[in-house]
């Protein structure tokens, strides 16, 4: 039985402990005591997909998460990819094909990519489209963003 | 938005979670994929001074092929029931289910156990589980007992379970039948799904629907007229589906008037039982 919670984890390749309040919510770890502003809060109900992390390979909507739930595991938020001087191939094919504009979307969007193709290295088109449903943009309409993710199946 | 401050447990054993039930009853809850619950406590819809957590308890997410029946853990998740070979061999409808409900993060986190406990009225497992005869197994500290899917929901948003009891498992009765599921879509949440079980000598046919009326529902005339007549008209299976349909306690709201959420009922219901005939036929 705890009142706060002592967690060990890795968070974009590094070791961390950390003490957190258990109701602590994993965006709000994330964005407040780590200070990792890439994941975005949006409509906080896991429809949107911008708060999408990488936990153990796994892809989950951090608003709706403990942040107990990273304790023992493994977390990739989109700070853990590839920056301005080596992007990661995704974050490549996705300026390629300008499958984003705005932005705010596009951290959740790379990230769900990451987790389909961890999962399933050769998706079909219906199940690139199908596993994109769960993310939400507003800017490209979404032909861009499938196409990026084609291009790294079927160059 | 926050869930409200709460105590935080992770037992090392189903009996440790079953102890903690027992000590909190009312003011705790078990925390799964947390999917709903969360979501529930951020809103302010519900708040618990106990939190119990599930996730690491491996033995709770056993899927297994015990002979007469599919066994699936409470705490197995819609992905981990859509990719297991076992439930994609014995049960495909499940398997299929599970691998489109929602969105990836909440299959990747949301377990069959939470999704049966929570009692959504738009839930599709409920539906499909009281179809297939299935068996809710619940435990507490005295204990556990059988509960059948077809009696575990009372209405929205409430079962049977008494506040001490964790639902463990699912037994899913193995049959001959044919089993389709159909459902309808609006955005992100089922307004009408149907099963339909079909076509064991010996064993009685089963068609039920769910996400129309507050819990999931037989409908009795169409299992009667199928049971006597397995090749009944079409017209004759018509009538006998609306018959039952209109019989439901089934309210407007946001999504759907009555009227269409009945014409939609009607629509997978049929189509559920269609696709049976059709695979019978092969
Ligand atoms: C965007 C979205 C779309 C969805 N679409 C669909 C859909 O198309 N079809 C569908 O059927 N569902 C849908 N769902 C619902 C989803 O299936 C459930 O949210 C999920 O399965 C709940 O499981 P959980 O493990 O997260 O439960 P939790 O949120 O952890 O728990 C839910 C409730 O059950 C209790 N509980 C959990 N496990 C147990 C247990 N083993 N014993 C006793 N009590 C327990 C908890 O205390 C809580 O009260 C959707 C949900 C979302 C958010």
């Amino acid at each position: 039985m705890t009142a706060s919670l002592d967690l060990t984890f890795t968070l974009n390749g590094d070791a961390k402990t950390a003490r957190v309040a258990p109701n602590t919510l994993l965006i709000d770890f994330l964005r407040e005591a780590c200070q990792l502003r890439g994941t975005k809060r949006s409509c906080d109900m896991q429809i949107c997909g911008a708060c999408t992390v990488l936990v153990d390979d796994r892809p989950v909507s951090s608003c709706t998460t403990l942040a107990a739930d990273i304790d023992g595991a493994v977390v990739t938020t989109i700070e853990g990819l590839g920056g301005p001087d080596g992007l990661d191939p995704v974050q490549q094919a996705f300026l390629d094909h300008n499958a984003l504009q705005c932005g705010f979307c596009t951290p959740g969007f790379i990230l769900s990519v990451k987790a389909l193709l961890h999962a399933n290295p050769a998706p079909s088109h219906e199940e690139i489209v199908e596993h994109l449903n769960g993310n939400l943009c507003r800017c490209t309409g979404y032909h861009k963003i499938i196409d990026a993710v084609e291009s790294l199946v079927r160059p | 938005m926050y869930p409200s401050p709460f105590t935080y447990h992770r037992p090392a054993s189903v009996e440790a979670a079953v102890a903690l039930l027992a000590e909190f009853g009312d003011d705790a809850a078990p925390y799964a994929g947390g999917t709903e619950l969360l979501l529930a406590m951020k809103m302010g819809f519900a708040q618990y001074d106990h939190l119990i957590d599930l996730k690491r308890l491996p033995t709770l997410r056993t899927i297994a092929n015990e002979g007469e029946f599919l066994s699936i853990g409470a705490l197995a998740t819609h992905a981990e029931i859509a990719a297991d070979p076992t439930v994609r061999d014995l049960l495909p409808p499940l398997a299929a289910l599970c691998g489109e409900v929602a969105n990836p993060r909440v299959r990747s986190s949301g377990t069959i156990g939470g999704n049966l406990c929570f009692a959504e009225p738009r839930a599709d497992p409920p539906a499909l589980l009281a179809g297939l005869d299935a068996t809710l197994i619940l435990r507490s500290t005295s204990g556990e007992r059988a509960v059948p899917a077809a009696s575990f929901i009372t209405g929205a948003l409430e079962t049977v379970r008494a506040a001490d009891e964790l639902l463990v498992r699912i037994d899913i009765l193995l049959s001959e039948r044919r089993v389709r599921y159909e459902r309808i879509v609006f955005g992100h949440r089922t307004v009408a799904g149907a099963v339909a079980a079909l076509g064991a000598p010996g064993q009685p046919e089963r068609i039920w629907v769910g996400g129309v009326a507050t819990c999931p529902a037989p409908l009795p005339l169409t299992q009667s007229l199928l049971d006597a007549e397995p090749g009944a008209a079409d017209a004759r299976l018509h009538d006998a589906v609306t018959q039952d349909i209109a019989a439901l306690d089934i309210a407007d709201d946001e999504e759907a008037s009555a009227d269409y959420r009945r014409h939609l009922a009607a629509t997978v219901a049929l189509r559920a039982i269609a696709g049976c005939r059709e695979e019978l036929q092969r």
